[in-house]
């Protein structure tokens, strides 16, 4: 009588052993959120805070999520956008509040995630507004196609291929610009 | 060739780095810079993600099914719904039970005489059309109004497998004739037997029975169709003091399906008939009285006489009146009718447990009669949250692009 029936734990664990730990998900995916985050924000100091927001609201959330909707990657960076719309309506709450009092309160100070790059490309990426950017980052830097990235935005695939192009030709045309200059 | 020249195919060459254009070089730049987070960062992920609970998801595939919270309301209402059908189907199923009992316990005919003081004429037809007299048989009493009593028409037996609890019953349910007036009493029973064989063997045994009781037959009618179905009427007489020894002996020819018994009271007919001879005899002994008057004249003797003659007569009528009411007190009439033809048994009676599901289905039908109706009368509500739900949606990416286009 050797064998030996598997305890409720044993059970549970075996249950759950195609589903990945969220310490090897953070692991592998912080780098593609804190992109994404950077070209979004433009600074480094906040994509750190929205990364560990990100981080911190996906763990929460993280007995919800259904691998039938979409990958983690693109899971996290849908939690990533929300978290930085969460900042800008937020950043923009303060700056109304500051002109209304004129308040002289020194603001952060910024660092260029970008500053390695190109003259001509740092400052045509630093022209395009965080919607251009974002798409970008999607789709270029995340190489996600474009489902994914539609998903991320919360928007058709049609409509992504059109913000993509937008923001593809903005840049185009600051670059060749900041070239002829 | 500049941006909007080219098309999504292009697009998406160029996204895989195959442009040489100043854009292509410019995301290549672009996909080559690596931003990296902070050795800080990481190590702050890595602690937040070590708190992670040690609990496994809450929601996991079943044989390829993953539970939802909409799916467990749904259930949780279906649960909800059955819940409460099924004890109040079980509580008007046990109502519902009690009153078929007692209905069926009604089946039986009742077996007390119920005799009316005041006369009133039967409640309910001859059965069949008045049989002409057999040649063999002697004349039937005479028919006479009066007192009346119907009792109640027998429903048919809900089930004829035992004969003798039928004969039980049939003995119970044949009143009692009164043996202190006189009454004229008259039964239908309806019998079912097998076969042609059965159906000889019960008529000439009805016709035997008759005649051991002292009674006499007066119609038979006795008819076969076909191979199987047959059918026989008789109409006996049989002395009243006799009558439920005859009942219970016919009843034992097969099986009943029908039986009913009426009751008349005759004996006020009776005495009036006897006081009316009375007053009669009476009037008769003074006219003789006035006749034996030697001093009367032919012009006065001639009226009495013929007055004599009238009241005798009417004497005589009243006396064959009164003898032909009481003869017919003194034999009740049977119609026996035999049928080999099967008869329309009954559905049998439903299960209590079979009751309690079929109201049980009919409350959850109300139940969702009454679902659909909210579902209908709410349906505008319904569809403006639905559209509000999307216009909110609609306005809260809206705003999110707006804010990208702002930052």
């Amino acid at each position: 009588m050797n064998a030996v029936t598997p305890s409720w734990s044993v059970t549970r664990r075996r249950l759950g052993a195609d589903r990945r730990s969220f310490a090897s998900v953070a692991e592998e995916h912080l780098d593609d959120v804190y992109r994404f985050l950077v070209y979004l924000t433009k600074d480094v100091h906040t994509a750190d805070d929205l990364t560990s927001e990100t981080f911190a609201r996906a763990l929460t959330s993280w007995h919800r999520f259904d691998e039938r909707r979409g990958s983690v990657r693109t899971w996290l960076c849908q939690i990533a956008r929300s978290t930085a719309l969460d900042h800008f309506r937020s950043e923009e709450r303060r700056r109304k509040r500051e002109r209304a009092y004129a308040t002289t309160e020194p603001v952060s100070e910024q660092r260029d995630p970008f500053a390695a790059l190109s003259p001509a490309l740092h400052r045509a990426l630093g022209e395009l507004s965080a919607a251009d950017r974002e798409v970008i980052a999607l789709r270029v830097i995340l190489e996600l196609d474009g489902e994914a990235a539609a998903r991320v935005m919360g928007i058709g695939r049609t409509a992504c291929a059109m913000r993509l192009g937008r923001a593809l030709k903005k840049l185009e045309e600051k670059v060749e610009i900041d070239a002829l200059v | 060739m500049r941006w909007s020249d080219r098309n999504e195919d292009n697009l998406e060459a160029l996204l895989r780095g195959n442009g040489d254009t100043k854009l292509g070089a410019a995301l290549t730049e672009l996909r080559e810079h690596k931003t990296e987070p902070s050795n800080e960062l990481r190590e702050r992920i890595r602690e937040l993600a070590a708190g992670e609970p040690e609990s496994e998801p809450r929601r996991r595939a079943v044989f390829g099914y993953r539970p939802s919270l909409a799916h467990a309301g749904a259930l949780a209402a279906a649960v909800l719904l059955i819940a409460v059908a099924i004890p109040i189907a079980t509580m008007r199923g046990g109502g519902s039970s009690e009153a078929s009992d007692a209905s069926s316990s009604g089946a039986v005919v009742n077996p007390d005489a119920r005799v009316v003081g005041e006369p009133q004429p039967p409640t309910r037809p001859p059965a069949a059309p008045p049989p002409p007299p057999m040649a063999f048989a002697p004349p039937p009493p005479g028919e006479g109004g009066g007192g009346g009593y119907a009792a109640p028409k027998a429903k048919p037996m809900p089930k004829a497998a035992l004969r003798s609890a039928e004969r039980a019953r049939a003995d119970a349910a044949a009143p009692l004739p009164s043996t202190t007036r006189a009454q004229d009493y008259s039964a239908d029973i309806k019998l079912h037997v097998g076969d042609h064989d059965e159906l000889s063997d019960a008529v000439q045994s009805a016709i035997r029975t008759t005649r051991q009781l002292g009674g006499y037959v007066t119609y038979v009618d006795y008819d076969t169709k076909g191979k199987e179905d047959g059918a026989a009427t008789l109409a006996v007489r049989v002395p009243v003091g006799r009558v439920q020894t005859a009942v219970a002996r016919f009843s034992q020819l097969g099986t009943i399906l029908e039986q009913q018994t009426d009751i008349v009271d005759l004996q006020g007919r009776i005495d009036r008939i006897t006081r009316d001879i009375q007053q009669r005899r009476d009037r008769i002994a003074k006219l003789e009285a006035e006749l034996k008057d030697p001093t009367l004249t032919d012009a006065e003797r001639n009226p009495l006489e013929a007055r004599l003659v009238q009241a005798k007569r009417g004497l005589a009528n009243a006396q064959k009146s009164r003898a032909g009411v009481i003869r017919q007190s003194r034999y009740a009439k049977l119609e026996l009718a035999f049928t080999t033809e099967k008869r329309n048994e009954p559905a049998p009676p439903p299960s209590d447990l079979r009751k309690t599901l079929d109201d049980a289905l009919g409350i959850l039908g109300a139940e969702l009669g009454v679902l659909l109706y909210v579902l209908i009368a709410g349906a505008p509500f319904i569809a403006l949250a639905i559209l509000a739900w999307f216009a909110a949606r609609a306005a809260r990416r809206a705003s999110g692009r707006r804010v990208l286009e702002r930052a």
